[in-house]
């Protein structure tokens, strides 16, 4: 059964591709690109100096002990700091071609391309198809087709499908952490993001919900590009193709995951690995 | 073909997100909207100062400050406007209740907030909800009636109409916003400060005594201070209760002396004054209002402090240009403080020729000053230190001094001015630790500075009343059980206070009992014929609950224990008196057994007689009015204050604003309203109307329903806002979809108290809307219409009182079942929601 629907899935993004993915991405080699990125909060210098190029479809993940940056990093993509008071910023990001902290940006439209999962689960205190026509709602699409569509493709990419398909009018916060995480990544997928940005989404789930959203992980980066901030190790070995390493507000390297692991250049690098602290 | 439909909707998303940015216009919009919301406390703020001012303040022009505030006779009739003795009454009545509110609201709130167990709790502060939801007429209904007779008897009186009668009245009315207040500020005491107590092996009581209470002391000054300014505001139950002579008591703690307080002369003279006379109201109402506005002012800023204090907030070094700024306006209201005291002893000539020598004087001082210390540096620092504090107190103490020797004898003010300081600095040393008088008081307090003010005052105060001798040994017998104390042991300790405190709650818990048995006694009589209608009333409503707690001890599968069995004895035995109340009813007739029950509520009111039909209508129809004004601008400042609202000035003056029209007296609002809505914007031609007591009503549940809704909205997870703005969102979109959605029941919960409040208040529609002269049900908002309330405050002041106790009380007790059955909803609300809220 699951092995079937793995199968349809992957047919179906195989046929997606070549129709909303823009010829510009694919001749770009990096999707999004950070330009000596600088933050503040208050007086606190959070990120310092950061440079790095996030490339396509791949999954980019970014490890580093408590406090260094990661999410304050991670949040910087889709402008999700602007919610917090006291928080200043300067350098660039760039995302296809244009700054997304240029003035003017239209940070709602960044949003929609870039989506995000969220550390702690956060489905709405709405019903499961009500979390999953919020989205779409937002950009009009009223058509109950069409949102029943997207309701089904979308909780089936998720691999959430068969648990939730006979009690979609039930409230999205009676559903376990791990079901309530998979939900929200079907939510983010509703708006047909391009990158998804996912904030340490199995640090608040057991094991097998976590080898549950891994899976979900990997099967997501045929079509998307990922980000993901963890403060598991072992995880950003399994599942990322390229790794940084950040301590203390800096980006103290960044390369293949292979080469982080195992060859890595910087000391602290070595050491932060090899845990010697952290 | 499953795919199909992905290239539209990414177009489609495409198109929108283009169209709309975030800082679209159409936001900014919706910010502004919720800001002009949010700014109509303060804007209302304005208006009543504004109004009260151009009215009143012409009155200081024509007749002396000194005379004003120093005259003793006010008699309209005979051009005299000494309002001495009314402020003086107000003082008296609020100090006497706050020495009765004080122990008892700090024992309940220390039970409440530390010692009751969760269950108990819930229900202990629902039965003060319902305490607070107690109108001010029924209060009044129920002192002037029952307890007036009680204090006559008991003391052997004349009359019932006595100060203390009127403060033991009043500290119960204050005791809810105290133990609320207070319960707060205990329960907001960080945990890790009780653990570390409980830690070095301190017992409970220890915990509670030595580390909580000084913890949260700063909170139960504020509580302290909230209740001062709700009792100084009251009116209709003062007014009813103490009876309406003018006196200042004689001697001063005669308290079976009748009292009289602003407020309530604002409302008795309202009406029939005109001319200069209704100036002088109005100028008693800027003294009311200003007395309030400082007292709230005090109280926000002690509660603005704690919660900086422990979220551990940095104080911020302030700018050169804001020091300098801020000493130039202290200047300047320290020489306007000396202008006025000028003025107010020598006449209005004198005082104007002595302003420039206010500032010169004073300026020529500091020059020299700054000469000396420029020289010396011990003086320097001296000066530095305790400069603005001696000013301060010793301008604070000679006005205090002189403003009571105007009253009093000279050694009485003495030691009114002694005990005074040594209370404050008692208090000041609670609250502020690292003071270097702090420590002279720790050292002293006990052994001189308490006995030598505390012992000659007490025994000269209670030896008028009981006596020499037998004060002398009370007085022992309190100083043998301190030091008694000292000496048991530990648990004991913790067992005797927890008994006193337990035996405040009960206090509480037992004046809400008697208040409620005796309105229902007295109100039964005005609803039904006979006791069997009565009887099959309260038996249907006990076989309901019975039945409820049977079923709910059914359905568990356990043994049946003793508990369950007594239940289900008890609750056939009342199914079987209410079958036979049933049979009895219908032997008898239905009609005859109901039917003064249906007169009462089908019949309209023409004073004694009839029923109450109409005030009920009206009632509702003011209520549902204010709410439906209230409740839209409330919910949208609430939005504002907690989703836009940076923290600034602007943000600040707005807060203050919402929380000053919060504590000011519902009379002031009263009069405002009849000066704005019906004088000014002449709703209904310059009569009174509905219309217009739905606006003043809904003026003063504004604050409650804009704070229960900020809270409500703040409560809500910031997560949720986090996801919805991560699918590409405008905020005003996160906040109406989402935000709003789950914050649905704080916000019912802040507009049924609101109704709550404005269903039980009487003072701001006696000027506004209530007549007894429309006898039609009250469906048309532009003509004035009766209500309960004001259909019991006129029963209670008619002149054939004794006719009129039954009927006031039908409508008392209606009213009161009105207000329980919606402080009930609220209770059923928050419980059913916080099981099921898991975020």
């Amino acid at each position: 059964m699951n092995l079937k629907i793995n199968s349809k899935k992957n047919e179906k993004i195989g046929g997606g591709t070549g129709e909303f993915i823009n010829e510009n991405d694919i001749k770009q080699e990096s999707n999004i690109e950070a330009k000596n990125l600088n933050l503040w909060y208050g007086d606190t210098h959070a990120l310092k100096d950061i440079n790095m190029s996030i490339p396509l479809n791949q999954i980019t993940a970014i490890i580093g002990p408590s406090g260094c940056g990661k999410s304050t990093l991670i949040r910087c993509f889709n402008r999700m700091n602007d919610v917090i008071n006291d928080c200043k910023i300067t350098g660039d990001i760039i995302f296809d071609g244009e700054n997304i902290y240029k003035k003017k940006a239209n940070v709602r439209k960044i949003r929609t391309q870039i989506g995000m999962i969220f550390q702690k689960p956060n489905p709405f205190p709405m019903s499961i198809a009500d979390n999953m026509e919020y989205g779409p709602k937002l950009y009009q699409v009223y058509d109950m087709d069409v949102l029943a569509k997207i309701t089904e493709d979308n909780l089936k990419l998720a691999a959430i499908w068969d648990e939730v398909k006979d009690r979609l009018e039930d409230s999205a916060l009676s559903l376990s952490g791990g079901q309530q995480q998979r939900l929200c990544i079907a939510r983010a997928l509703t708006i047909e993001p391009k990158v998804l940005l996912m904030d340490e989404p199995t640090s608040s789930l057991d094991p097998i919900a976590t080898a549950k959203i891994e899976e979900l992980i990997m099967e997501l980066k045929k079509k998307y590009t990922l980000i993901i901030v963890t403060h598991n190790m072992q995880q950003a070995a399994r599942i990322s193709d390229y790794t940084g390493f950040m301590y203390l507000g800096k980006l103290i390297e960044f390369g293949k995951t292979e080469q982080i692991f195992e060859k890595p250049k910087e000391k602290l690098t070595e050491n932060y690995i090899t845990g010697r602290f952290g | 073909m499953t795919t199909e439909y992905r290239k539209e909707l990414t177009t489609q998303i495409k198109i929108c997100g283009e169209s709309f940015n975030l800082d679209s216009t159409s936001d900014k919009i919706v910010k502004w909207i919720l800001f002009i919301c949010a700014s109509v406390a303060i804007i209302m703020i304005f208006f009543i100062i504004y109004f009260l001012f151009t009215e009143g303040g012409g009155f200081f022009g024509k007749v002396e400050l000194s005379d004003f505030i120093f005259g003793t006779n006010y008699l309209p009739s005979h051009d005299l406007y000494g309002a001495g003795s009314v402020i003086v009454g107000t003082i008296l009545v609020t100090f006497l209740a706050m020495v009765i509110a004080i122990p008892l609201g700090i024992g309940s709130a220390i039970y409440i907030a530390e010692i009751a167990p969760p269950k108990v709790r819930k229900y202990l502060k629902f039965s003060l909800e319902i305490l607070s939801g107690v109108p001010s007429v029924v209060w009044g209904y129920f002192g002037a009636v029952i307890f007036n007779s009680w204090i006559m008897s008991l003391f052997g009186l004349e009359t019932g109409h006595t100060w203390l009668s009127g403060s033991i009245i009043l500290a119960i009315m204050t005791l809810p916003t105290i133990i609320s207040v207070c319960e707060d500020a205990i329960s907001s005491v960080p945990n890790h400060l009780k653990e570390a107590s409980l830690g070095l092996g301190a017992t409970k009581w220890q915990t509670i005594s030595k580390a909580i209470i000084p913890a949260a002391m700063s909170g139960i000054t504020a509580a302290i201070i909230l209740g001062i300014g709700r009792a100084i505001g009251e009116t209709i139950a003062l007014q009813v209760i103490t009876g309406g002579t003018k006196v200042i008591p004689n001697p001063l703690w005669n308290i079976f002396s009748g009292i009289q307080t602003i407020a309530s002369t604002i409302n008795l003279q309202f009406n029939d004054a005109h001319g200069l006379g209704l100036e002088a109201i109005f100028a008693l109402g800027i003294v009311l209002f200003l007395m309030t506005l400082m007292i709230n002012s005090l109280a926000t800023i002690i509660l603005s402090r704690i919660q900086k204090r422990f979220a551990g907030e940095v104080k911020k070094n302030k700018s050169k240009a804001s020091i300098i700024a801020l000493n130039i306006i202290k200047g300047i209201l320290c020489c306007l403080l000396l202008w006025f005291l000028i003025t107010v002893s020598f006449g209005n000539v004198i005082g104007l020729v002595s302003i420039p020598f206010f500032i010169i004087i004073p300026l020529i001082t500091y020059i020299i000053i700054k000469k000396i210390c420029a020289n010396n540096i011990k003086m320097k620092i001296f000066f530095e230190k305790f400069t603005k504090k001696i000013i301060l107190i010793g301008l604070g103490l000679t006005c205090i001094f002189w403003f009571l020797t105007i009253y009093f004898s000279l050694i009485f003010t003495i030691i009114i001015v002694a005990g005074g300081i040594s209370v404050f600095l008692l208090l000041f040393s609670y609250i502020n630790k690292r003071n270097t008088v702090n420590s002279f008081i720790k050292k002293y307090k006990n052994k001189i500075i308490m006995p030598s003010i505390g012992i000659p005052l007490i025994l000269w105060i209670f030896s008028t009343w009981w006596g020499f001798l037998p004060t002398v040994i009370i007085i022992l017998g309190f100083i043998g059980l301190y030091y008694g104390l000292r000496k048991i042991s530990v648990v004991s300790q913790q067992r005797l206070f927890y008994g006193l405190v337990a035996g405040a709650i009960i206090f509480v818990l037992i004046t809400l009992i008697i208040i409620v048995v005796f309105i229902i006694r007295l109100g039964y009589d005005a609803m039904f014929s006979n006791f069997l209608a009565f009887s099959t009333g309260v038996l249907t409503i006990l076989a309901l609950g019975l039945g409820y707690s049977v079923y709910k001890v059914l359905k568990k599968p356990q043994r049946l224990s003793i508990y369950s069995v007594v239940l289900i004895i008890l609750f056939s035995f009342i199914i079987t008196l209410l079958i036979s109340n049933i049979i009895n009813v219908f032997i008898i007739g239905w009609d005859i057994v109901f039917k003064t029950f249906i007169t009462f509520f089908t019949t309209t009111a023409s004073g004694v007689e009839g029923g109450i039909l109409d005030c009920l209508v009206g009632t509702l129809m003011l209520t549902g009015g204010s709410i439906l004004f209230a409740v839209p601008i409330g919910i949208l400042a609430g939005v504002y204050l907690s989703e836009y609202a940076k923290e600034g000035k602007i943000t600040k003056i707005i807060r203050a604003g919402i929380d000053n029209l919060n504590g000011t007296p519902s009379i002031i609002f009263g009069i405002f309203g009849a000066l704005f809505f019906v004088r000014f914007l002449q709703i209904a031609g310059g009569h009174y109307s509905i219309l217009a007591g739905q606006l003043t009503l809904a003026l003063m549940i504004l604050p409650t329903v804009i704070k229960t809704t900020e809270e409500a909205v703040k409560s809500i997870p910031q997560s949720f806002r986090e996801g919805s703005l991560a699918l590409g969102s405008t905020k005003w979109q996160s906040i109406y979809k989402v935000v709003l959605g789950a914050a649905v029941p704080g916000i019912t919960t802040g507009v049924i108290l609101g109704m709550g409040r404005s269903s039980g208040e009487t003072a701001p529609i006696i000027h506004t809307a209530a007549s007894t002269i429309n006898r039609g049900l009250p469906f048309n908002i532009f003509l004035p219409g009766n209500a309960l309330t004001y259909h019991i405050y006129i029963l209670l002041v008619s002149f054939d009182r004794e006719s009129a106790i039954i009927p006031a009380g039908g409508a008392a007790l209606t009213l009161l079942i009105l207000i329980i059955l919606m402080y009930s909803i609220t209770f059923v609300i928050r419980n059913h929601y916080q099981k099921k809220k898991i975020w």
